[in-house]
């Protein structure tokens, strides 16, 4: 029971998860655009390096919902695989996919 | 174990369950959750779990019933929509909710003068939360897997909720030295699997019979594996080093990986329904994603000692694993054995603990950091045909959903016959 109650809880959203996600999406679009691993991960990791993130408290609702940032990784991860292919490595192309996007992520 | 799972548990802030749960779309979460349920819809396949649970030579009737749940799978941002009524105001606000997998099957066969016949069903449920209440409904799934020829298949689903039913039915041949087995699914697909007996060679494939070119580009089978399986050098006269080695088996598996067993066409149908865009676009975008792994095992060291090797092989390598398990005598069984073998057999007791470490190196598309993780697993076989096991971040469990991290499996089945 202890095991049960312990893998069923829910957790807290944490406030820097929403940007992630938005390096988890350019990951996971690109790898099902392009089916390689290893360019995926990397653009994760130029990802990183290169934008800084913008945490958000989910209970701050003055400005946005907390729901709606993930409009910008959910665009991301319905780009048309031209545009993936067009877009490559240039990461703000990518960002644009969402207004949103700018809420989440500035460059450093 | 439950030491560690308490530290797990302290590192995230928890938060109180929803009753009214709505998947957030776009997070690592919510595709891992899609992608999860399909692969739980492909592995515990009735294709696959006639593979598995009916054993070969077979006795003149068997079945074998089997729950499988992993829970917490996927990790999924979730929008609480629960009224407070109280104050009459809503309690919306964003949290992670753990998605679970289900999986419920019956296979039954029976047979007289070497020729039989044989039946195989399975259910499979992705469910968010309400964990209290769908485990204990998986008994009611007996009713879907027995009239599932009558009721025809189910596969619907929602986000990342799914509910999908299919079955197998065909023939088999066991002679001394092969077996044979040949069936339709009701899925829409061909189900072949051949053994031969004197060194233990075996080979299973499901081919997907939707009307296309099975060789036009794409892997023409939904589901192989095929290798060796248990090689008892005590067939061949050397009792001694069979009890020293133990039994070998090299094998290779290829599944589908995310994408839907034995239905090309209804897959895509299917993944069209999940996400966005016309079927068309959707087609074009579904890279054929495979899982094939390799496996080497040698299993009953001295009787006590497992050894058990797995590479992921196809997309990339990503998955190491090293496991050492200790078992009662006579634990892991050979695959070849005679009658009085197995009325000798049946009634043990045992139970086997393995542990290891399995190494996860960093998949951001599928939001996994990587690491270095504990592992272990747990069995358990009665006298009376139940056997219950429980796994934590095992290899099985990761090999098909690396997202998977710090998830627990548990199976718990339910066989007459030799097993």
């Amino acid at each position: 029971m202890l095991l049960w109650w312990i893998l069923g809880c829910p957790t807290a959203v944490e406030p820097d998860d929403f940007c992630q996600e938005v390096g988890y999406a350019i990951a996971g679009r690109t790898q099902e655009c392009t089916g390689q691993t290893k360019v995926a991960e990397a653009r994760y990791t130029t990802f990183a390096e290169a934008y800084r993130c913008k945490d958000w408290d989910v209970a701050d609702t003055a400005v946005v919902h907390a729901e709606d940032l993930y409009a910008c990784p959910l665009a991301i991860r319905e780009l048309p695989c031209e545009l993936v292919s067009a877009y490559d490595d240039d990461l703000d192309a990518w960002l644009e996919a969402s207004p949103m996007c700018a809420l989440l992520v500035e460059a450093k | 174990m439950i030491a560690l799972l308490v530290g797990l548990a302290g590192a995230q802030e928890l938060v109180d369950p929803c009753e009214f749960n709505y998947p957030i779309a776009g997070s690592a979460g919510f595709a891992n959750g899609q992608t999860g349920r399909r692969t739980n819809r492909n592995t515990y396949s009735a294709a696959n779990f006639a593979e598995r649970s009916l054993v070969d030579d077979a006795p003149e009737f068997q079945w074998a019933l089997e729950w499988n749940a992993t829970f917490n799978a996927a990790q999924v941002p979730t929008l609480c929509g629960d009224a407070d009524l109280a104050g009459s105001t809503t309690k919306q606000r964003v949290y992670n909710e753990p998605l679970d997998l289900y999986a419920s099957n019956l296979a039954i066969s029976f047979e007289t003068h070497s020729f039989g016949a044989f039946y195989s069903a399975s259910v499979t449920q992705s469910v968010m939360g309400q964990r209290y209440f769908v485990v204990p409904t998986m008994i009611i799934q007996l009713y879907p897997l027995v009239s599932s020829p009558f009721v025809g298949i189910w596969q619907t689903g929602d986000g990342v909720s799914s509910y999908s039913l299919d079955w197998i039915g065909g023939a088999h041949v066991d002679t001394r030295w092969f077996g044979a087995r040949i069936g339709y699914t009701g899925i829409g697909g061909a189900y072949a699997s051949v053994d031969e007996r004197t060194v233990g060679l075996f080979g299973t494939l499901a081919i997907p019979l939707d009307g296309t070119d099975p060789f036009a580009g794409k892997t023409p089978w939904s589901f192989l594996k095929a290798g060796l399986d248990r090689f008892d050098p005590a067939r061949f006269g050397l009792a001694d080093a069979a009890k020293k080695v133990g039994l070998t088996s090299v094998f290779l598996r290829d599944l589908p990986f995310g994408e839907a067993i034995l239905d090309v066409a209804g897959g895509v149908a299917a993944s069209a329904k999940d996400g966005e865009g016309d079927l068309a676009s959707q087609a074009a975008d579904l890279a054929e994603g495979r899982l094939r792994t390799l496996h080497l095992q040698q299993d009953n060291i001295m009787q006590w000692v497992d050894v058990d090797i797995a590479v992921a092989v196809s997309p990339e390598v990503n998955l190491y694993d090293s496991m050492v398990a200790v078992h009662t005598p006579g634990y892991v069984r050979g695959r070849l054995v005679d009658k009085s073998a197995r009325a000798r057999r049946k009634g043990e007791e045992g139970f086997l603990a393995k542990v290891g470490v399995v190494t996860l190196p960093a998949q951001y598309s599928l939001g996994v950091e990587g690491g270095t993780y504990f592992s272990a697993r747990a069995e358990y076989r009665s006298k009376v045909g139940v056997y219950v096991i429980l796994l934590f971040n095992d290899p099985e469990q990761l090999a098909l959903y690396p997202f998977a991290v710090n998830a627990l499996s548990a199976r718990v089945s339910l066989s007459l016959g030799p097993e």
